[in-house]
């Protein structure tokens, strides 16, 4: 090989290193290019995650706060004036004939004080502070059996985990929206209420209603499925659980959450 | 010369490797890489003539085969991307791209053994084929794909494209030079043209073979 085929032998390997390594860098560059995107793009949505859950958590403690304001206006301001109101009538039953009357004033302003109550109650569970999440679910479901309508067998496995306050009011509000739905649409006769208590706690209410048509959308818009379900996704998306639907037309519905402790 | 031999078998046998999976995973197979399927297969058949018709004609080589084969491949290696991506401006790439090489072919069987006309139809080929792989990539790159990109068996079959041509490139650019200066040396040269195209059909096999399995998996999820 002479001089000048040495030399382009030489410039024929530089040229073709830089064009093949130019061609490397591209394949490269693509490659970290996507990784780094992708990874901004998962930062992103998992601060838009947070900023949604934080706004979620926001709107809900905002509507606790709102409902202890009207359970406690309802209470201490319209229960006491409902109080005297009926003292009074019952000091002008005695000066009075007319008794028939007054029992019957009397009959449906106990019943005003009652329902006055049990708004006060469902707005502001005091008895979950109180007593705790076990018995204060216990005490529903006899009082709903109580009334008649309906009959709630409440159960409980595991051994207990005391739940932050916030949390075991979230978790109080998914059963009691669980419960109306069940009372207010399912036309069921018998819900069963089972809590299992371990590394999570697993609630399961099942009614044997009507069952419903359960919506495509996995985030149960509330133009579509109603508020209920959509609060019951809500709260149990905020507690970072997972909620499993089963429905059947004519054979109810079992509503199966997972929380984590 | 027995090395370089050595080479166009191995080169023959890798494209007849990518053919074989291909045609045993057809009907887990695309349109678009049934596409890279029928280029194994013209280049498996251009092989085989590469190496028979010559011993018909005793031992003359016919740069015809070879010709057609990179009219052939470069269609459809071009149809493949465009398929990938639908824009105006692939659009306009690929007439473009196959018209100029179809009328640059048309030349050569006019002008028999025409080094430099030879050497501006690879050049154009090899251009071509290289923007349309660039071009994939800023696809990739504004639509980012959820998986990793390994993953993608189109993103190997853009890789083996641009690295493949870019080096066929280079050789076809020092093509005059080789043949007028170096003569009987040129075959170290040629045998790199063999060493990237082996290294080419391995990397479309590779891909062809994520693309069955990715496709099965997804068969499988289905069911």
């Amino acid at each position: 090989m002479n001089v000048y085929n040495k030399e382009f032998f030489l410039v024929f390997l530089i040229g073709l290193a830089i064009v093949l390594l130019l061609a490397f860098t591209i394949i490269v560059f693509v490659i970290a290019y996507q990784k780094r995107m992708l990874n901004e793009r998962l930062k992103r949505e998992k601060l838009e995650v947070a900023y949604q859950q934080k706004m979620l958590e926001a709107t809900l403690i905002s509507q606790e706060n709102e409902r202890a304001r009207i359970a406690t206006d309802l209470h201490d301001s319209v229960g006491a004036m409902l109080s005297t109101i009926r003292l009074t009538l019952h000091a002008a039953e005695s000066q009075l004939n007319e008794n028939n009357l007054f029992a019957n004033s009397k009959q449906m302003l106990d019943e005003t004080i009652e329902t006055i109550r049990r708004i006060s109650r469902d707005l502001l569970p005091v008895n979950l502070e109180r007593f705790g999440l076990s018995q204060t679910l216990q005490e529903m479901a006899e009082r709903i059996t109580q009334s008649g309508k309906i009959n709630v067998l409440f159960r409980e496995e595991g051994e207990k985990t005391s739940l932050k306050k916030e949390r075991e009011v979230q978790v109080f509000r998914i059963i009691q929206e669980l419960l109306n739905n069940s009372l207010k649409h399912a036309e069921a006769t018998e819900i069963v209420l089972h809590l299992w208590w371990s590394d999570t706690l697993v609630l399961l209410v099942k009614d044997n209603g009507k069952g419903f048509e359960l919506p495509k959308e996995e985030n149960f818009d509330e133009t579509k499925t109603g508020v209920g379900l959509h609060s019951i996704n809500l709260r149990t998306k905020l507690l970072e659980g997972t909620l499993t639907i089963k429905t059947e037309k004519q054979k109810g519905s079992e509503f199966l959450i997972t929380l984590p402790l | 010369m027995i090395f370089l031999n050595v080479l166009s078998y191995i080169q023959s046998i890798s494209s007849f490797v990518l053919l074989l999976i291909f045609l045993f995973n057809y009907s887990s197979t695309d349109g678009n890489f049934k596409l890279i399927g029928a280029l194994a297969g013209i280049s498996t058949i251009a092989n085989i003539l590469q190496e028979s018709v010559p011993r018909f004609l005793n031992g003359a080589y016919l740069n015809q085969i070879g010709e057609a084969y990179q009219l052939l491949s470069v269609f459809v290696i071009s149809l493949f991307f465009l398929k990938l991506n639908n824009t105006k401006f692939a659009r306009i790439l690929f007439y473009v791209l196959n018209v100029t090489c179809f009328v640059l072919w048309v030349l050569l069987l006019v002008y028999l053994n025409d080094h430099v006309l030879f050497s501006v139809y690879s050049v154009i080929s090899y251009i071509g084929l290289n923007v349309f792989a660039i071009l994939y990539f800023g696809y990739l790159l504004k639509y980012l794909p959820s998986d990793n990109l390994l993953t993608v068996p189109e993103f190997w079959v853009a890789s083996a494209v641009l690295f493949n041509f870019s080096g066929y490139l280079i050789i076809t650019l020092s093509y005059g030079y080789l043949v007028e200066v170096l003569k009987e040396n040129t075959i170290l040269y040629w045998s790199l043209f063999n060493v990237f195209t082996i290294i080419f059909y391995a990397l479309i096999s590779y891909s062809m073979v994520l693309h069955v399995k990715n496709i099965k998996a997804t068969s499988r999820e289905r069911l």
